[in-house]
């Protein structure tokens, strides 16, 4: 069985202005975008918490399929931007549920060498019937929203990742439930071996409609040597504490190679 | 002394010197001249000068046309040659295997197509000629007048 993760047809205008439709990895935060599922590009093991992929128990909207509008290089500053009208939570690749759409924006800078700074907004109006990820079918409709902002800078022998989500879903019986997520990573080269760190927490409140309020805190430490561009081999230690399972330790390995 | 001698002696010293001074600055013209890069284009597309911070986003894919629309078509001495790696750490300011990876990763996420790499220079300089819109870095000392030179920042060779 085959899953499609990303198809698009892309139209490039100018610079400043490329119009692209399919199923895209949604424009929130950087490392949605930056990584996709590129194990041999990504820095760590596995996708912050904030990013993970549903399978994994994520509960961002990774992918979404509609009409992104993007450009870059504006200005001396290079300012970019993504801006993306899609089908919405409880779509799917092939049919859309509802008439509401979903609304994501993007903008960032680089202003100099390997540093990039960012925000975007995501709003989406999931049915009434839609499974929540407590695979719940809701007994109303969700206004969601969610607010992020990230600096990154990635320039050797640095890798200096931050992120930070807050969401808000809401509905007439519950009102506003917010979310916070975040992550830190930090890294530095010695030649080809790169030990990292990382920090990350996601907490929900307590009678969210749609998420599943399993709060987690997360702390990695790991080394990652590179024995080319496209091979690497990652070595990882977690200490991982859910509201729902306590507290874990557990080590990593991963090889991971492109062609 | 007779002053014919002094006046040879004079003459003889200082010519040594300005000799000596002169091969000294050929030496180390030439080479420098060979650790210097210099960017060739097609007719079509490239203007006749730019500034190096455009030359970098050129080559960095912040931008892919050119003025006239022409597509921008990027060629790279690889990397494991002096002139590839030179371009990497002073067009790219990477490591060699960064710059792969830094391609990589554009075009994983769909931004743009991989330039081409060229192990011979000439290869690269035949492609830049039959390629509209294309760009590409060669040596300076393997440069001839067969294509069109771009002005970085004023300099032919930089």
């Amino acid at each position: 069985m085959v899953g499609v993760e990303r198809v698009i047809i892309k139209y490039y205008v100018q610079d400043y202005l490329n119009i692209e439709i399919g199923r895209h990895h949604t424009p929130i935060g950087y490392w949605n975008t930056a990584y996709h599922h590129g194990f041999v590009l990504q820095p760590t093991i596995s996708r912050p918490l904030l990013f993970a992929f549903d399978e994994a128990g994520g509960f961002l909207p990774i992918h979404t399929v509609g009409l992104l509008l993007s450009g870059s290089n504006i200005t001396e500053l290079n300012i970019g931007y993504s801006f993306m009208i899609g089908d919405g939570i409880g779509s799917t690749s092939i049919s859309e549920n509802d008439n509401a759409k979903s609304y994501t924006l993007r903008l960032n800078t680089a202003p100099i060498t390997g540093l990039d700074v960012g925000a975007s907004g995501y709003l989406d109006y999931i049915s009434s019937g839609v499974k929540n990820l407590r695979d719940q079918p809701l007994t109303s409709q969700v206004k969601q929203q969610l607010i992020s902002g990230y600096m990154v800078y990635l320039r050797r022998p640095y890798e200096l990742m931050g992120e930070y989500l807050y969401g808000a879903n809401s509905t007439d019986s519950v009102g506003i439930k917010h979310t916070k997520a975040s992550y830190v990573h930090a890294g530095y080269r010695f030649e080809n071996f790169i030990p990292y760190a990382r920090y990350e927490q996601v907490n929900f409140e307590d009678g969210d409609p749609y998420f599943n309020p399993n709060n987690v805190k997360l702390f990695l430490a790991g080394l990652r040597y590179e024995f080319s561009s496209l091979s690497v081999l990652k070595l990882e230690y977690r200490n991982v504490k859910t509201s729902s399972d306590g507290t874990r330790n557990e080590i990593v390995f991963q090889f991971a190679i492109g062609f | 002394m007779q002053p014919s001698r002094k006046l040879y002696d004079f003459f003889h010293l200082n010519l040594m010197k300005v000799v000596g001074v002169a091969m000294l600055f050929l030496f180390f013209s030439a080479a420098s001249q060979a650790q210097l890069l210099t960017a060739v284009a097609n007719p079509h597309g490239a203007p006749s000068s730019m500034t190096f911070s455009e030359l970098q986003r050129i080559f960095g894919a912040d931008r892919q046309r050119w003025e006239d629309g022409t597509k921008i078509t990027i060629a790279l001495m690889k990397t494991s040659t002096e002139a590839g790696a030179k371009t990497a750490a002073k067009v790219y300011e990477m490591e060699p295997d960064e710059l792969y990876k830094f391609w990589i990763s554009l075009v994983f996420r769909g931004k743009t197509t991989t330039p081409k790499f060229f192990g011979d220079v000439d290869e690269l300089k035949k492609f830049v000629d039959k390629t509209s819109g294309a760009i590409g870095i060669v040596p300076s000392s393997d440069n001839d007048d067969s294509l069109k030179h771009i002005l970085i920042d004023k300099k032919k060779s930089w």
